[in-house]
């Protein structure tokens, strides 16, 4: 019994590892927020855990495991407004300085480059409508088909194919004509 | 064959690989124009996820992720397990203070102690609280009015006042003053 745990667990580990890294992005483009993306991860991990004998083959893991993340991302966000309802943003607060998590240091002006084209890119992709942006991260980011998010979303290939190109639409609006941020 | 230019959106549903249409994919091929904005279209999308996943992985490089994985396995680990209850407060631990005495150290608060129970016994039996309150009047008989004005006693009369009176009737009238109150002390034999 004690063996069959285990090698479960062990098996458990090379799948966390596996998709891990998939996972935060989406996490953290879909939430903005690297605290809420952990949580969303190790809750949606959890989940997988506990729920993995509800797995059925007919979808990709990495389907079943997106649903998984994305529901938890979206509960996150209501939490999240809920909260801000009744708190102050750090923004409105000069006096309390924003900790932002440590980030490579690639060299002072290209890590500034990059953080500036990095921060315009997260603005823009913040300011799609909630479908256009879950389809937008799950395909350009997560890199998964229009198929495999539908599935994923519980929406059709071609609504999937309506919000992507309506969302590439307006970032492109919103980021300024092709090629200038290229 | 489309001959104008090919609007932004056919331009980006051609890129995302949305709709095939072969019209426009002919126009592609034969127009320059087109192809350098749709190549733009291409950047700015690979621009974007490029930056994207980059901002992602700065924030969680792998260091972090390892942290994350054990944090994940460990909360895997204690599904199924009763929590702990910890005992309140959780920070302070119990400590018994053993406190030696010495004998002499005993002896003296034994001897308070008595102390403080004696005077407090001493003081319920002084300040006993009056007996039933009874009025005595005793007339003076008419020989005695020769004397010193004779008043009515009252036996009530706290301790202060009946000595003040023994004193007022020693200090003014010799022996025969003293016989009223000679009157009021029973004699040894009427005790027995």
């Amino acid at each position: 019994m004690a063996g069959n745990r285990d090698a479960a667990r062990e098996r458990f580990a090379e799948l966390v590892a596996h998709q891990q890294r998939r996972a935060t992005r989406v996490a953290y483009h879909y939430l903005r927020d690297v605290h809420d993306a952990d949580e969303a991860v190790q809750d949606a991990f959890v989940k997988v855990f506990t729920h993995i004998t509800g797995y059925r083959e007919e979808l990709p893991f990495e389907v079943w495991f997106t649903r998984i993340l994305i529901n938890g991302c979206l509960d996150l966000r209501k939490a999240r407004a809920r909260r801000l309802r009744w708190t102050v943003q750090p923004s409105a607060r000069p006096d309390v300085p924003v900790v932002e998590p440590a980030a490579a240091q690639p060299g002072p002006e290209a890590a500034l480059m990059s953080r500036e084209h990095a921060r315009r890119i997260g603005q823009a992709v913040e300011q799609l409508p909630d479908r256009q942006r879950t389809v937008f991260t799950l395909c350009h980011i997560a890199e998964q088909s229009t198929r495999e998010v539908g599935q994923a979303l519980g929406l059709s290939e071609a609504t999937v194919r309506v919000h992507l190109f309506r969302g590439v639409r307006k970032l492109r609006i919103l980021l300024g004509r092709e090629g200038r941020l290229a | 064959m489309i001959r104008r230019h090919l609007s932004d959106d056919q331009l980006t549903e051609a890129c995302l690989a949305l709709a095939e249409d072969p019209a426009v994919s002919r126009h592609l091929a034969s127009c320059d124009a087109c192809r350098l904005r749709q190549a733009g279209i291409v950047r700015l999308l690979e621009a974007t996820t490029t930056a994207a996943v980059a901002e992602a992985d700065d924030l969680f490089p792998d260091a972090w992720l390892t942290r994350q994985r054990a944090r994940i396995l460990a909360r895997v680990d204690h599904l199924g397990r009763p929590a702990r209850v910890i005992a309140f407060p959780a920070s302070a631990r119990r400590e018994t203070v053993v406190r030696h005495a010495r004998p002499a150290a005993r002896l003296v608060a034994a001897g308070a102690a008595a102390g403080l129970a004696i005077g407090l016994l001493t003081g319920r039996l002084v300040s006993r609280p009056p007996e039933r309150p009874q009025t005595v009047a005793t007339q003076v008989s008419a020989k005695a009015q020769t004397g010193p004005t004779v008043r009515t006693v009252s036996a009530v009369g706290s301790d202060d006042e009946f000595f003040g009176q023994v004193e007022m009737a020693g200090g003014s009238g010799g022996p025969a003053a003293l016989r009223p109150l000679d009157a009021l002390t029973p004699r040894a034999w009427d005790v027995r």
